[in-house]
């Protein structure tokens, strides 16, 4: 069958981007830096921790892959898109939809009436690995359920809802093909309908009500509601361009982790979204309403796991002013400082930059600053004083990434190094080494002297001198984001060398420097590029180094916003050309 | 043997004339003249491991009779002649990435090696890289299938220490990567073990409503499998899988639809189990892990609700295979009445588990584990009281693990996993053993020369008809069955 109406830019001529490079001749040197891109892609390694092997740091490991040598015979051609640059290696996919992505599609089909009462699944993380996740029974099973659920006053409700008296049988077949388009995202074939009418049919056995419920319920657990494609139509050089419906899927659950809303599906019908420069337009006019950015802000805070800061346990006799209300106004103020700085004219390096925060009271006492508004659970812009900037030495990011008693050197380096910089990824710690460091760290040792410790230990150095310093610049500020200048007793030194760092140079009195610096250095905005580009594609192995997001943030600064990058993501052929699927 | 006192007047006579039973009774009846017996698998999770001291019974030789069972073990004494303990089971850890609680539950039910973690998820979530040995069981063993749900997950704690875990919060995979969602909410188990008969039973009016709800769903069913075959002619030869996955799911749910009805009374379950209210986050507590406020009572009847839906289910031969977990590794639930110093204080039962160990944290801990010890006791006796629809008692051919995912809480040792097994008499388990590991060859990949848990499950095929069971990536990850655990 083709589910999509045939699709005018299905086979155009590649985009201005690609047809530029496809020019360059392939220069020495770039066949191993594609090499180790693609082996990074193979490796589908997981952010943070992710086993390699003892000796994985820096990335060597990931060097001489043969396999994957022998799978690039084709990258010297230079009549491929990229010119041997960057070939699509993402491969055509049927996804299915998460949790997240069914019940918002859901919301956006029925009306979110329909889907109260029922647990749906929250937006504080979200799926960024999406191509292993396979259907079983549990899946389907509880897609069925929620069918039930969302249907269950459609009986009552049917005329309303479809413009039907329940005599007419066209009537009945227009609203169906109506919803059936919306919910499959893509034209509904004649045989399609007529199957559904048959189910509507059974029902309608009962009642008109009956009927439409039945045949609503089938489209909520047909696999082409719950799954999208990226398929696309072949091209002369034999890649795949994702049609202009599948290109309205990709857009729409990356913006909005639901369908396409009309207008980008009737740009889909139309057939313009195979124009890319269609798709910027279309994601210009999402990005106006609230909600689309604020659904993008959320992948934002999930990508740097600030959602963990919901259930983070601390120690009253230490932090007694910490609570759940006090997390949850940390976190707003994340929210609200990233709806301010990330789709404005200061670009993306005001979220680390930016000397002013929205605080309530208690956000401003904790910070340390006189609160100027008169209402104390307003949130009211504040400046910062002067051991603050930005996004890093806000309490939501410094509460999550501590410990119940303690900040933890470990978890902000890591942090550092993954979600926000997106540095080459660390394999996590060999049992031994863990019992052996752990004998030797004292109860009563600082943080910084337990890095050092770490630091002069073989083999924890090799991976800890990765990012144990990008931790101790952090030090000053305590497991819930209070100032301090002193640890058990101790003055803290919060300065950090990275001179004999592999991937990173650079020196520091404190974050407020470090921030200064990374805000103007291209591995922050490429890395939040990396991780907008992993979550609309589903490839979460994609690194920051990988040519697909070299490629999409190509000419992005520290001046760019936000809206920038996403329309840089949608010209991007990372999004819309794919490798022809490896049957195993 | 047992001959089976069954009686299909009887059995007709206490469920009224339903049409719909009559195929269930045939089923039946054909056990009788010798098609296999029904086997039952129920792995029971409590989760943190537990306080060796007040764990390990005192006696020497394998003979459980002679010893004397610890505090925690004692209230299995009823079941003591059904049950092994065992005694330098390892947990093949070794070469995985995660966190203790996490990676532990992952290798507990998976035994493959997981080296990769899900993004975010506060950086220690490891992905399962294989099925769990409750499906894999499943999958293989004739005596556990041909039933009309094919398995059932019950967990009665959803909190995990951040909002998206996976790991710690599933005992079940269908394959790699793919958890088997619990349900947290009775009802909703409930509904999907006895559909959506009305109370009242099966009267014809019921019976009809039912049938057409069925009815419904099917064509429902129907148009996905239509969907799928056209889905199929334009998928990439390896994108098919995906849909061979999806497939299956809406068979075997058609499947379900397709089974004779059960009267819920029947089964043992009068009324539709009350809605609870599931926490689902956590809600952060004060100073050395103490609670405003107690939730062990609500977690108990929670556990009992499924449980009675369990029991229910055994009985009426509606699912064979169930994983039931009390609440992730990280368990988020406070127990009033624990905490020695005062009653009044409702601490949390995993967060404390990393206070200094301490006598007072000590006690607190073992306090726990009897509590979870009583709570399986007592519904294990009551499975070996009720008889399912063939006349036997349920525990006769129901396996009954009983597990965790670290054996010592405190410093997440995978070593001396303080697991159990039970049995009845069909099962073939030989009870009433204490089982030591002494010889062949360990697992490379557990620690101070313990046998794999995995040997654990391979030796648990044999109930199933499935000797030759494997579990594991490798021989480094297991040695073989465990031997003399089974006749």
């Amino acid at each position: 069958m083709s589910p999509a109406a045939p699709s005018p830019g299905a086979t155009s001529a590649p985009p201005d981007l690609l047809r530029r490079s496809a020019r360059r001749p392939l220069r020495p040197g770039r066949r191993r830096t594609l090499l180790r891109a693609t082996t990074e892609l193979l490796g589908a390694l997981a952010w943070g921790f992710a086993l390699l092997s003892p000796l994985g740091c820096h990335g060597a490991l990931l060097e001489g892959d043969e396999a994957a040598e022998g799978s690039r015979d084709d990258d010297d051609d230079p009549n491929a898109p990229g010119g041997g640059s960057c070939l699509p290696r993402i491969e055509q996919a049927l996804i299915l939809l998460d949790e997240l992505a069914f019940v918002s599609s859901l919301r956006d089909l029925l009306g979110p009436a329909a889907i109260e009462g029922r647990l749906a699944p929250d937006v504080y993380t979200k799926t960024f690995a999406r191509k292993g996740y396979v259907a079983n029974t549990s899946v389907v099973s509880t897609r069925l359920e929620w069918a039930l659920h969302v249907t269950r006053d459609l009986p009552q409700e049917a005329a309303e809802v479809t413009g039907c008296d329940g005599t007419d049988a066209t009537c009945v077949r227009a609203y169906l093909e109506d919803f059936a388009h919306r919910a499959f995202r893509r034209p509904v074939l004649a045989e399609e309908l007529d199957d559904l009418m048959e189910v509507y049919a059974q029902g309608a056995e009962s009642s008109f009500g009956d009927g439409v419920q039945l045949a609503v319920q089938a489209v909520i657990v047909s696999p082409s509601f719950n799954h999208r494609t990226e398929y696309g139509s072949p091209r002369d050089d034999g890649f795949y361009e994702l049609t202009p419906h599948e290109l309205a899927s990709s857009l729409s659950y990356l913006l909005t982790d639901s369908l396409p809303d009309p207008e980008l599906l009737a740009a889909a019908d139309s057939g313009a979204l195979a124009d890319p420069e269609e798709r910027v337009l279309q994601v210009r006019r999402l990005l106006e309403r609230s909600e689309v950015r604020g659904s993008v802000e959320k992948t934002l805070l999930a990508a740097w796991t600030l959602g963990n800061l919901f259930g983070k346990v601390k120690d009253p006799g230490l932090y007694p002013e910490f609570s759940a209300a006090l997390a949850s106004q940390m976190y707003r103020e994340t929210e609200l400082f990233l709806e301010a700085h990330l789709w404005g004219d200061e670009g993306l390096s005001s979220l680390l930059t930016a000397r002013t925060s929205p605080m309530n009271a208690a956000l401003a006492d904790l910070v340390g600053v006189p609160f100027p508004g008169s209402d104390p659970t307003e949130f009211v812009e504040v400046p910062l004083p002067p051991e603050r900037i930005g996004l890093l030495t806000q309490p939501s990011v410094l509460a999550t990434l501590s410990r119940t008693d303690s900040t933890s050197v470990v978890a902000r380096g890591l942090f550092v190094n993954g979600p926000l910089l997106c540095l080459p990824k660390i394999p996590s710690p060999p049992e031994d080494a863990i019992a052996e460091i752990e004998a030797q760290l004292e109860h009563d040792m600082t943080e910084r002297e337990r890095a050092e410790a770490r630091a002069s230990t073989s083999p924890c150095n090799n991976c800890h001198n990765q990012f144990d310093g990008f931790g101790l610049l952090f030090e000053t500020y305590d497991a819930i984001g209070r100032y301090r200048t002193t640890e058990k007793g101790v003055p803290i030194d919060a300065s950090v060398d990275f001179s004999s760092h592999a991937t990173f140079d650079g020196q520091y009195a404190d974050v407020v420097e470090f921030a200064e610096d990374i805000a103007e250095r291209p591995e922050f905005v490429q890395c939040v590029t990396r991780h907008l580009l992993v979550y609309g594609t589903g490839e979460e192995s994609l690194g920051r180094d990988a040519c697909e997001v070299q490629q999409a943030s190509d000419g992005l600064t520290g001046q760019s916003n936000l809206a920038d990058v996403l329309e840089a993501i949608a010209r991007s052929p990372a999004l819309s050309l794919r490798k022809e699927d490896s049957a195993p | 043997m047992k001959t089976y006192s069954f009686s299909r007047r009887s059995f007709i006579g206490s469920v009224g004339a339903a049409v719909g039973l009559i195929g269930l009774l045939d089923r039946l009846e054909a056990q009788e003249e010798g098609n296999p017996a029904p086997r039952r698998f129920l792995m029971i999770q409590r989760p943190v491991g537990t306080i060796f001291a007040n764990w390990w019974p005192t006696g020497t030789g394998s003979d459980l009779s002679t010893y004397e069972l610890s505090r925690i073990l004692t209230p299995f004494a009823p079941l003591r002649d059904r049950m092994v303990v065992f005694r330098g089971l390892g947990l093949p850890a070794g070469g995985s990435a995660g966190g203790g609680h996490e990676r532990g539950t992952v290798l507990m039910v998976t035994g493959r090696r997981a080296p990769q973690l899900y993004p975010g998820n506060g950086g220690d979530d490891p992905y399962a890289e294989g099925a769990s040995v409750d499906q894999l069981l499943l999958q293989s063993s004739s005596v556990l299938q041909d039933v009309p749900i094919q398995s059932l997950q019950l967990s009665c704690d959803r909190r995990a220490d951040t909002p998206g875990e996976v790991s710690p919060r599933h005992l079940s995979y269908s394959g790699p990567r793919a958890p088997m969602t619990p349900y947290y909410q009775p009802l909703e188990a409930y509904e999907r073990l006895f559909g959506t008969l009305m109370p009242g039973g099966t009267t014809s009016d019921n019976l009809e409503a039912l049938a057409r709800a069925r009815a419904g769903k099917k064509s429902v069913l129907d148009f996905a499998l239509r969907d799928l075959e056209r889905m199929r002619t334009i998928a990439p030869a390896g994108q098919r899988e995906k849909l061979d996955a999806y497939e299956d799911a809406v068979r075997e749910l058609e499947r379900e639809l397709d089974a004779d009805p059960r009267d819920p009374a029947f089964c043992g379950v009068d009324q539709p189990p009350d809605v609870i209210q599931v926490s689902q986050r956590v809600d952060p507590y004060g100073g050395a892990n103490v609670s405003p406020e107690r939730d062990d009572e609500k977690h108990r009847r929670i556990g009992e609700l499924h449980l009675a839906l369990v029991k229910a289910a055994f009985r009426c031969d509606l699912t064979r295979t169930v994983t039931f977990q009390w609440s992730p590794g990280t368990n988020h639930v406070s127990f009033g009445g624990m905490w020695p110093p005062d009653a009044a204080v409702f601490k949390v039962h995993h967060t404390t588990s990393h206070n200094p160990e301490t006598d007072d944290v000590r006690e607190f801990l073992t306090r726990i584990e009897v509590w979870y010890a009583e709570r399986a006791a007592t519904f294990l006796q009551e499975l070996a009281e009720t008889e399912d629809i063939t006349g036997r008692p349920i525990l006769d051919t129901t396996l009954v693990p009983y597990v965790t995912e670290v054996s010592h809480g405190f410093s997440h040792s995978w070593n001396d996993m303080p697991w159990l097994l039970f049995g009845g008499a069909e099962t073939g388990l030989r009870g009433g053993q204490y089982w030591a590991h002494s010889g062949g060859r360990p697992s490379s990949a557990t620690g101070n020369n313990m046998r794999s848990t995995n040997d654990y499950w391979m030796a648990c095929g044999q109930a199933f008809g499935v000797p030759d069971f494997v579990l594991g990536d490798d021989e480094t990850m297991y040695f073989g069955p465990i031997d003399g655990i089974f006749a």
